[in-house]
């Protein structure tokens, strides 16, 4: 038996919605590492520090695309701003999403001010611009640099509740839908910032290897150790959080039961329980349990580490899906299954998810030639032809 | 009922705003007091407090400030003029919202031009039945009659829109297997509209309207409750639930039908019943010629081996039929052929 | 140490604050709206409801034709929609609609013990979700009691839809919208009917006014039992259905 109201056979809310969480997300998550320096002082993420708030600015500044690419009426997207109903969880985008954007780019300004000055100082286009981010004001003495420093202290510590806010809405703009019995839950809200967290701290760990790979840096191993423990435990947090919310409806089992039961056994079996929890969360646990509780070679370790990273970067991407796309497969009436493809070449299709994603990454490529994201980055040391120097 | 009906549902309206203003404001707090803190604790150890300068930031302030006005301003001057007039959207929707031409006009609208079809329509079985369920919206050949034809539809296919047999369907209401309701009429073209017999707004030539005919006791048949069907010629368990049966009250009659040439044919066939409530409804003898002549007249769709057929109206010259006669309805001379004429008290029990 | 006078923190606070306050003078909400325009209809008046009984609805859909001529609604979404129930004698439940070319229920293969239709549509809650959720106030209740789409202002993000728990709601592919019954608020306020209720040839639908003790619907609310759709949303729907089966969801 599958019946579906007439209306929901077409899932209004496809891949670019499924997109959306997953970059602010990253925004978070590269905010809190960045924050953890600044803020709470973890001097071993020093070496991306700078990356973390960089990668945070660049993927904030693509958030709102699958959005547009997803309104009907994007051309009226500023009504969002204009007449907000403060009664909807999603009128909360537009003045969290400006003020967290204002925030990151005064942080940047902040933190990397000097870089900004030493480079306004050379000749050329980049020296252009650079004058220009500084409206024109090159001075800088130590009573400056002190006054930068505490005013990035500060905002770094107002991000994270803004950080918070910004994905954590969107969490609360499902979880609040008691329509929808697979959304409706009031752990979304928290399931969705520490999945954040982790999938920013995996973001980050994954494109650090690469970026040390290509310019044949050493990677910092105090720094990656920490971002590995701390993704372990945001991990386990994170889990276990969804493993309570579907226990708890498995236990219950209410009205609703007879066809979620339904969604995880059939359409969501391979998805939601093989993928999402049997490998992409499972492997990566082991994996960082590994590295944190042994001593393990630093070649291994590394490969544990980047690997897990992304694992569970398709780990948070799966769970968005899950989430966003299980939820309208599931009909309201209670009785059967929509079903979803997205395509490849329409506006909400796959090719513009991928150029939403990748486009990030080439901006953040263009910061770096801009004032250099690892200023103290070293040349690798080939590691079988000397002693390695760890730190 | 009307005690929750508003604009703004009874959510706190301010959630999202208060939420982040306590929590930035929680945040600002703490980070000024911890500071304050950190420099009163160094004046006390008697360390210079080391000089900072906030200069460099007048500009990027500035810019900010002029940035976030202007964006206010804005914001400001883009609200429509009739937001919030009502409630917490814009008063000019409802005035749009009221603002469509109907194209839709209802039976009245169409008597104005098609008195004769109405009065058919509204003294017969499809009285209930809006003139555009059937001839589609009528505002626009309303307005331009000569220029706008409405729909009319001849097909088999339309008629079973509603008379098709399915299973959800009330028992109570017609519903026809053409195949079988052929055979029964004797027709023996499977490619005959409906409407070859019954005209739509006259489908059963009822003699009177039936919403004024008497009142009788529910009448029922297997279907009304049995909706997967049921073989009428099944015998009833002892348990059975009591319906009415013709016998009951009228078993001369029935025992003479029984022997006519009509035998065989259902009491409701004739007796058209509607249910009106789940006790009673109301009935009509239907004996106007033109229903008689929906089983018997001739026509080349007809196969005659089935029942007799008469040519009308022939059938009275051939008769010779004149004058008074002419008039005389088919029941006038043929009531024998269907059951005894009931005495006043044997009609109602 | 140059000339340049030193900013301290208490002069950065204080043009902060200045600036803030300027701000806020500035952003003093939106600019008063002119007097309205109404015709001589007055909404005040009316309360309007809606009651359908599904014995004796026979599954014509002439209600999908009429509101589908009557508001040019595109194909593969719908503004109201009849449901069949079918009840097999091992007591499966089989649910279908037809959203087929013409609107016309087929025969099944079920062999149904109990087959009914139920016609289904917006509800007009009075606490409606749909309401709450719309980012930009362009979901709003009448003061006479329907919900309605301001289609000058939605932004067809589709938040309506989803937290619609009757699947009443959907994005019209035209216009690229939300879109839903309107009770034919064009009609309904010229003293004409829904072309729903027009439409029914059984007097399944029944449409009118319960601030009117003596309308037919006020009338029929009083001597009839009656339920409405998911009550445990506690969104009060002002769709009433008698005869309501426990397997209608």
């Amino acid at each position: 038996m599958n019946y579906v109201f007439p209306n929901e056979v077409n899932v209004a809310w496809t891949v670019m919605i499924v997109l959306y969480p997953y970059i602010t997300g990253l925004v978070a998550g590269a905010f809190i590492v960045s924050s953890l320096y600044h803020v709470f002082g973890r001097a071993e993420l020093k070496p991306v520090a700078r990356f973390s708030l960089a990668s945070a600015f660049v993927f904030l500044l693509f958030a709102p695309l699958p959005l547009l690419m997803h309104l009907g009426r994007p051309d009226r997207n500023f009504n969002i701003m204009v007449t907000p109903n403060f009664s909807s969880a999603m009128a909360g985008f537009g003045y969290i999403y400006s003020t967290y954007l204002l925030l990151v780019i005064l942080e940047i300004w902040f933190v990397m001010r000097g870089d900004f000055i030493a480079r306004a100082k050379g000749k050329g286009l980049a020296a252009l611009i650079c004058r220009t981010i500084l409206l024109f004001d090159l001075h800088e003495d130590d009573a400056s640099r002190r006054a930068d420093h505490k005013i990035s202290r500060f905002l770094a510590g107002l991000g994270i509740p803004l950080a918070c806010l910004l994905h954590g809405y969107v969490g609360f703009l499902f979880g609040s839908l008691k329509a929808n019995p697979w959304w409706s839950t009031a752990l979304m809200f928290v399931i969705f910032i520490f999945s954040a967290i982790v999938s920013g701290i995996s973001v980050l760990i994954f494109h650090y290897f690469v970026v040390s790979k290509i310019n044949h840096w050493k990677v910092d191993e105090a720094c990656v150790r920490s971002m590995g423990k701390y993704l372990w435990g945001f991990l386990i947090v994170a889990v276990s959080l969804e493993l309570l919310e579907i226990l708890s409806i498995a236990y219950k089992q209410t009205e609703e039961w007879e066809i979620l039961h339904r969604l995880i056994a059939e359409k969501l079996f391979i998805p939601y329980v093989v993928l999402q929890f049997g490998t992409f969360s499972l492997v990566p646990f082991i994996f960082l349990a590994a590295t944190a509780l042994f001593k393990l070679r630093t070649r291994v370790a590394h490969a544990l580490i980047w690997t897990a990273s992304l694992m569970l970067l398709i780990q948070v991407l799966l769970m968005r899906w899950n989430v966003v796309i299980g939820g309208q497969l599931l009909s309201k009436s209670m009785r059967g299954f929509a079903s979803y493809l997205p395509g490849v070449w329409e506006k909400e299709g796959l090719i513009t998810a991928a150029v939403i994603f990748t486009a990030p990454f080439i901006i953040l490529y263009f910061f770096h030639r801009l004032v250099s994201l690892f200023p103290n980055a070293t040349k690798a040391v080939d590691t079988d032809a000397a002693p390695s120097t760890t730190e | 009922m009307t005690a929750y009906l508003g604009d703004k549902p009874d959510a706190p309206p301010g959630t999202m705003a208060i939420l982040t203003a306590f929590v930035v404001a929680t945040v600002i707090l703490v980070a000024v007091g911890v500071s304050r803190v950190r420099d009163a604790r160094q004046a006390a150890r008697g360390e210079l407090l080391p000089e900072v300068s906030y200069r460099h930031t007048r500009r990027l302030f500035l810019v900010i400030g002029i940035v976030l006005g202007g964006a206010l301003v804005a914001r400001a001057l883009a609200v429509p003029p009739t937001f919030g007039e009502f409630g917490y959207y814009r008063g000019a929707a409802v005035a749009a919202a009221m603002n469509h031409t109907p194209r839709h006009i209802g039976n009245e609208a169409c008597g104005d031009c098609h008195p004769d079809e109405l009065a058919l329509h509204d003294k017969d079985a499809h009285a209930t039945v809006p003139c555009e369920d059937c001839h589609g919206p009528g505002a626009e050949h309303a307005d331009k009659p000569e220029d706008v034809h409405p729909l009319k539809p001849k097909t088999k296919q339309f008629c079973l829109i509603c008379h098709q047999v399915l299973s959800a369907r009330p028992g109570a209401f017609p519903q026809i297997a053409w195949r079988d309701h052929y055979k029964f009429v004797g027709v023996k073209d499977p490619g005959t509209e409906c409407i070859a017999c019954h005209s739509p707004h006259e489908p059963l030539f009822m003699d009177r309207d039936i919403r004024t005919a008497r009142l009788h006791p529910l009448i029922q048949r297997c279907r009304d409750c049995h909706q997967g069907g049921m073989d009428e010629k099944t015998a009833r368990p002892a348990n059975h639930p009591a319906v009415f049966e013709c016998n009951y009250c009228h078993g001369k009659i029935v025992k003479d039908a029984a022997t006519r040439k009509h035998a065989g044919i259902q009491c409701t066939t004739c007796h058209l019943f509607t249910k009106v409530s789940d006790f009673a409804g109301r009935i009509i003898r239907d004996a106007d010629p033109r229903f008689c002549l929906l089983c018997h007249r001739r026509t080349a769709f007809r196969d005659p081996k089935v029942r007799p057929l008469i040519d009308w109206p022939g059938h009275l010259a051939e008769v010779k039929a004149t004058g008074k006669d002419a008039e005389k309805r088919c029941i006038d001379c043929h009531q024998n052929r269907i059951h005894v004429v009931p005495s006043a008290e044997e009609v109602s029990p | 140490m140059s000339e340049q006078r030193k900013l301290s923190r208490r002069e950065a606070m204080r043009m902060l604050a200045a600036g803030g306050g300027g701000l806020l003078l500035v952003h003093c909400g939106p600019i008063k709206p002119p007097a309205g325009q109404k015709s001589d209809y007055d909404w005040t008046k009316h309360q309007w409801a809606y009651a359908i009984d599904t014995t004796k609805c026979i599954g014509c859909n002439a209600c999908m034709r009429a509101c589908r001529a009557e508001n040019n609604v595109p194909k593969g979404v719908y503004r109201t929609w009849v449901e069949r129930y079918q009840i097999d004698a091992e007591d499966h439940v089989y649910v279908d609609s037809a959203t087929n070319e013409n609107f016309v229920f087929a025969p099944s293969s079920v062999r149904a013990v109990k087959a009914f239709f139920v016609p289904k549509m917006c509800n007009h809650c009075e606490k409606s979700v749909c309401n709450q959720v719309c980012p930009v106030g362009a979901a709003y209740h009448t003061k006479d009691g329907a919900v309605l789409v301001d289609h000058g202002r939605c932004i067809g993000c589709a938040y309506c839809v989803q937290a619609c728990p009757y699947g009443s709601r959907f994005i019209n592919p035209e216009l690229h919208m939300a879109d839903k019954c309107t009770w034919c608020y064009h009609r309904i306020t010229k003293g004409l009917l829904p072309a729903c209720v027009q439409s029914c040839p059984r007097e399944a639908r029944i449409f009118g006014d319960l601030a009117d003790p003596k309308s037919k619907l006020s009338v029929i609310l009083k001597q009839n039992r009656y339920r409405v759709l998911k009550p445990e949303m506690g969104t009060h729907p002002r769709c009433f259905y008698l005869g309501l089966d426990r397997e209608v969801v």
